[in-house]
């Protein structure tokens, strides 16, 4: 295993053996946060847990600081993805008003059915290299880059591409959101991706023109999902007639969404 | 001579405020309904009615004659327009360019039989009609020559949706402003017959893929003073006599009407100037006849962009012909002066047009006039002179303030700063000299007006020719001068200038 | 002598004067205002965006949605609640209620409950607007109030969908419905959609609507409302009412009839393509290519020399639907470009 992992380091292994230890004694979930941070001294980190634990919610939060990787770990036994998530926010404004943060946050859940592999956790330690600046990468067991199936989505919507963005990508899939007809489709000529998913009423070039140009284009096994407010009967109709995998009506279920999606994939 | 010239200036001065006055007096009146319409279309979220079954289907009708550099941009920009279920009727009016052949090869039309072509109301025969199931919302109709109220019954023929609308081949429609005209027409389908979106000058903005992308205040004089005019005209102006139900026109640019009553009324009236103020005057006359109730209704929020007259020339010929037209339907419909049963448009609305139409111009101008005579037969009175032309812009100004401030409040205007003080500039620019010019077109209107009423008959066809030379020839002009990617600039505001008569 | 008309001239420029520069102070002290809380709404959202994130991630999580961590300055709330608001009216289905469970957690719903009591109109109108996204069930008795302090004004359809938007039960359904139909008679089609953005199941209501045989307006909502709908409950009803005296009322029956075609009887679908009325005879035509049903091709040959254009038309255009399934090539003649649906 570690010949295949090449960043695999030492940080890997002690959170390896603490998270599995964690789950051993009372706990059945385990959180962990990962930030790049500056260095910082015990008397912090005990004042950061602390303050973690101000509403006695994170009775057991341990923080460590890795002197090798320049990075802090706040382990959080007892808590979901969800609530560890949640207390990364904290977190991060923590570091942040402290001044200390330098790079990329990131967090990750696991729990006694779940138990963390080491390339597992091995994954969730290079998700900290990969992430934005002060970013919270979520680490849900997602595959890497290479092996997802892309998707371009194509709507006028900022606040929808933002919201499906970050789902889409907690399920695995590398999204390339579009605002527009025109970009939406040079973003599949370039990609050639396994899955559009496109509104109808789009400025400059309709969904219909997108579904039609991508029916005959080289790129034919890329399939077409239709999220769209415009769906009455006879839009349906069209979108099906040429050649749309299928239609989803707004306001969506993204649950959905997200399992038709499987299925057309799969 | 002198007391009577200076008596005449100051009567002049106070007709003017006196008319302002009135009309900010319409204002306070109707601030309530206003206020409804705003508040209701504020919070309102349209992407929801846009895919809505119970929303009515729409037939657009796109009269288009030599409309070459823009018809294509203009219908892709319809195409992406977030509404449920509606056609494009693109007439073709027998067009001397390639505007046909362009549709043909954009959107590889074929010829197909003109199965749902009715013969509602009178127009030329049609040659063609073309569709490509590709493109299941566009329709394309050729037609022999007939001027553009004859293109529009062409296309009211040709329509299969209940509701039309029109628009020019030259102006861009917000993707939001056909749901927004339909939903107020939805609030009460019996009552309202008719219902008009606002025009906005597009010149100076940044367009792209058929869509305003930034608005912004032209840079050149002219269409900038136009964008005061009608940001004035249409906040200040329309809504007033919207809710008081005295609206005499629905831009051609932008509007929305029932089918049924626009058949009822015969359709739009050919060889009419001013066919969009013609064809709400008959839909008035026709209600107040019956005694029907009815409404006009200008939806402020639903936004049509436009392209202004750039040259004083065209925007001269621009604003006769404007003029010919009001006066032309305004003789027609003289009958509905002072008649109680045609209420508001009697009493009110008629007398304000030809009030306005005809003797601000005069009153300005004269008033002008006197005073400059005034003057120089005693320079020492100068002040006089500058108090009335002082008058004239402050009444401007309050117009103008008046209007930004109901587009700020009510809509979050977009303009930046700088372009807003720019349109405080022009608008005090506009009470000295564009205002004059302005009189002046329309005294030449009138003349024109006067002049061919002698000889109503065939003088009316000669004129049309003699007058559209003018534009056809500096738009061609302009076309091959302007190597721009954007939009070639081009006049109208639902009044096409470059219709003429072939024979 | 010259100075009476100067003095007059006077009052008037400064009145002029007055009013326009108070506007123009009014105006720019709007803008700024607004320019002000803009950015810092815009600040807001940045600062908020791995809240945002979080939401994101975990709204399919089994716990519920935290407001974010640490103390809101008035701005930043509004600022969450309008991306919220947003996203909510985006999307459906169980998300949706964590979101509006969410929106009542940070105290939103509350907020502007407060803000429905205000002597203002406007505010009352957004606060009603808002609350409607918010899916505020427990509000749901205030908005039907303040609908009923509406009357005709357009407003009424705001304040009225955001009372379907709420509503939780039928009979909160009914009263909106009810004094929607008798303030805004015209507005059927506008009622019925405002109707259909309720989470309920309207067709009970309609059903019980068609009862009131003798009143044409809500015989009326409730034809538009069962149309493009799917219930055999309403089969029965709507089958009375194609005999109705009032032409409308048919026309709108036949509609939504013929949205049963399968549960229709060949012999029933006879009488409508023959009906006296034309409207009936086209919508019945038409629905016999839509739905390729087996029918006798007679009659629609029959229909393709009918008086009236519309039948005609839909005639030529179901006989190209059915395709060549043995009829004249008379039909394929006047009906190739009959795709004119």
């Amino acid at each position: 295993m570690n010949t295949v992992y090449p960043a695999e380091s030492g940080l890997t292994q002690r959170l390896f053996a603490q998270v599995n230890d964690t789950l051993k004694a009372p706990w059945t979930e385990c959180g962990v946060i990962a930030a790049s941070t500056h260095g910082i001294n015990r008397h912090l980190l005990h004042n950061f847990a602390a303050r973690l634990n101000k509403d006695g919610e994170n009775p057991a939060v341990q923080v460590e600081y890795e002197e090798d990787t320049g990075c802090v770990v706040f382990l959080l036994p007892g808590q979901s993805l969800a609530s560890t998530h949640f207390t990364a926010l904290s977190a991060k404004n923590l570091l942040q008003d402290a001044d200390l943060l330098i790079g990329g946050m990131s967090v990750a859940g696991f729990s006694e059915s779940d138990p963390p592999t080491e390339k597992a956790m091995n994954d969730f330690v290079s998700f900290l290299d990969g992430s934005e600046p002060s970013e919270i990468a979520v680490y849900h067991g997602q595959p890497r880059a290479s092996e997802a199936p892309t998707v371009v989505m194509i709507d006028p919507n900022a606040d929808l591409l933002e919201f499906l963005n970050i789902r889409l990508g907690l399920q695995g899939y590398d999204v390339m959101p579009a605002q527009d007809g025109k970009e939406g489709l040079r973003l599949v000529a370039s990609f050639q991706p396994d899955l559009v998913i496109t509104e109808l009423a789009l400025p400059a070039l309709d969904g219909y023109q997108i579904i039609h140009r991508i029916r005959n284009s080289p790129n034919r096994d890329c399939q077409v999902v239709v999220l769209t407010d415009q769906a009455v009967e006879q839009d349906i109709c069209k979108c099906f007639e040429l050649g749309a995998a299928d239609v989803i009506k707004k306001p969506f279920s993204p649950k959905e969404l997200e399992a038709r999606l499987k299925r057309l994939l799969n | 001579m002198r007391t009577f010239l200076l008596d005449y200036g100051i009567a002049a001065t106070y007709l003017i405020v006196g008319s302002g006055l009135m009309y900010l007096f319409i204002l306070a009146v109707s601030h309530q309904r206003m206020l409804s319409i705003v508040k209701s279309s504020v919070n309102s979220r349209y992407r929801e009615l846009a895919g809505s079954e119970y929303v009515p289907p729409v037939s657009i009708l796109v009269p288009s004659f030599n409309e070459e550099p823009t018809i294509i941009e203009n219908v892709h920009s319809l195409m992406t327009l977030e509404f449920p279920v509606y056609e494009i009727v693109v007439v073709n009016d027998g067009s001397t360019d390639r505007t046909l052949q362009v549709l043909l090869d954009t959107f590889e039309l074929q010829p197909c039989s003109p199965a749902s072509f009715r013969s509602l109301v009178p127009s030329k025969a049609i040659r063609n009609v073309y569709r490509n199931p590709l493109y299941p919302r566009l329709v394309v109709i050729d037609k022999e020559n007939g001027g553009k109220a004859d293109a529009l019954n062409a296309g009211i023929n040709a329509a299969q949706y209940p509701l039309v609308a029109t628009i020019d081949a030259d102006s861009l429609l917000e993707k939001d402003a056909l749901i927004r005209l339909v939903k107020v027409y939805m609030e009460n389908p019996q009552q309202h017959i008719a219902v008009g979106g606002n025009v906005r000058i597009a010149n100076g903005s940044t367009i792209g893929d058929g869509r305003v992308l930034s608005p912004k205040l032209s840079n050149k004089w002219l269409p900038a003073m136009q964008y005061v005019e009608y940001v004035r005209a249409f906040l200040g102006g329309r809504i007033g006599w919207s809710a008081m139900n005295g609206l005499l026109i629905v831009s051609g640019a932008f509007g929305l009407f029932r089918k049924d009553y626009l058949v009822k009324v015969g359709g739009y009236e050919a060889g009419c100037p001013g066919e969009d103020m013609n064809i709400v005057m008959k839909l008035h006359k026709y209600m107040l006849d019956r005694n029907l109730p009815y409404r006009v209704v200008f939806c402020p929020d639903a936004v049509c962009w436009t392209q202004a007259p750039d040259t004083l020339r065209m925007l001269g010929a621009q604003r006769r012909r404007w003029l010919r037209g009001s006066l032309w339907n305004v003789s027609r419909f003289r009958g509905m002066l002072f008649i109680p049963k045609y209420k508001v448009i009697g009493w009110l609305a008629l007398p304000y047009t030809i009030i306005y139409e005809i003797f601000s111009p005069w009153i300005r101008i004269s008033g002008l006039a006197a005073l400059v005579g005034y003057v120089l037969l005693d320079m020492t009175q100068l002040p006089i002179l500058l108090i009335f032309l002082l008058a004239n812009l402050l009444v401007g100004m309050v117009f103008t303030c008046g209007s930004l401030l109901i587009e700020e409040l009510a809509f979050r205007s977009s303009i930046r700063t700088n372009d807003l003080l720019r349109i405080i500039g022009f608008s005090a620019m506009m009470a000295l000299g564009y205002d004059q010019l302005s009189a002046c077109w329309k005294l030449l209107g009138l003349w024109d007006y006067l002049r061919r009423n002698d000889a109503w008959g065939n003088m009316v066809r000669r004129s049309w020719q003699d007058e559209a030379a003018i534009p056809v020839v500096s738009v061609k002009a302009r076309v091959s001068r302007t190597k721009t990617p954007q939009r070639t600039g081009r006049l109208t505001d639902g009044h096409n200038p470059i219709y003429i008569e072939m024979e | 002598m010259w100075m009476e008309p100067f003095d007059q001239a006077a009052t008037v420029l400064y009145a002029l004067s007055l009013t326009s520069a108070g506007g123009f102070a009014a105006l720019f002290l709007l803008r700024a205002r607004r320019g002000d809380a803009d950015e810092r709404t815009r600040q807001s959202l940045e600062k908020h965006q791995d809240y945002f994130a979080y939401l994101s991630a975990n709204i399919d999580g089994a716990e519920p949605l935290l407001p974010p961590p640490g103390q809101l300055s008035p701005i930043e709330l509004k600022a969450i609640q309008s991306k919220l608001l947003e996203w909510i009216e985006t999307i459906g289905g169980e998300y949706r209620g964590r979101l509006t469970a969410l929106c009542r957690e940070l105290g939103l719903v509350e907020q502007e409950r407060k803000r429905l009591r205000s002597p203002k109109h406007a505010v009352r109108i957004e606060a009603a607007y808002r609350l409607g996204i918010m899916r505020a069930e427990q509000c749901t008795d205030e908005l039907l109030q303040l609908l009923e302090q509406e009357g005709g004004e357009s407003t009424a359809f705001v304040v009225g969908r955001s009372a379907a938007k709420c509503a939780e039960t039928l009979d909160q359904l009914r009263r909106l419905l009810l004094h929607l139909i008798e303030y805004h008679p015209d507005a059927q089609q506008l009622i019925a959609d405002i109707i259909a953005s309720s989470s309920l199941d309207p067709a009970p209501l309609y059903i019980e609507l068609l009862r009131m045989e003798d009143r044409e307006t809500p015989v009326c909502v409730a034809l538009i409302g069962l149309t493009g709908r799917n219930d055999p409950d309403a089969f029965g009803p709507l089958n009375r009412f194609i005999s109705s005296e009032c032409k409308e009322i048919r026309i709108k029956a036949a509609k939504a009839l013929l949205q049963y075609s399968h549960m229709l009887p060949m012999e029933r679908l006879g009488d409508l393509i023959r009906h006296s009325d034309w409207e009936i005879r086209a919508v019945a035509i038409k629905a016999i290519g839509e739905w390729q049903l087996d029918f006798d091709i007679e009659a629609l040959n029959e229909g393709m020399a009918d008086e009236e254009w519309w039948v005609r038309h839909y005639s030529a255009a179901s006989l190209a639907q059915l395709g060549p399934a043995g009829y004249p090539d008379r039909a394929f003649d006047l009906s190739a470009e009959g795709g004119t649906r």
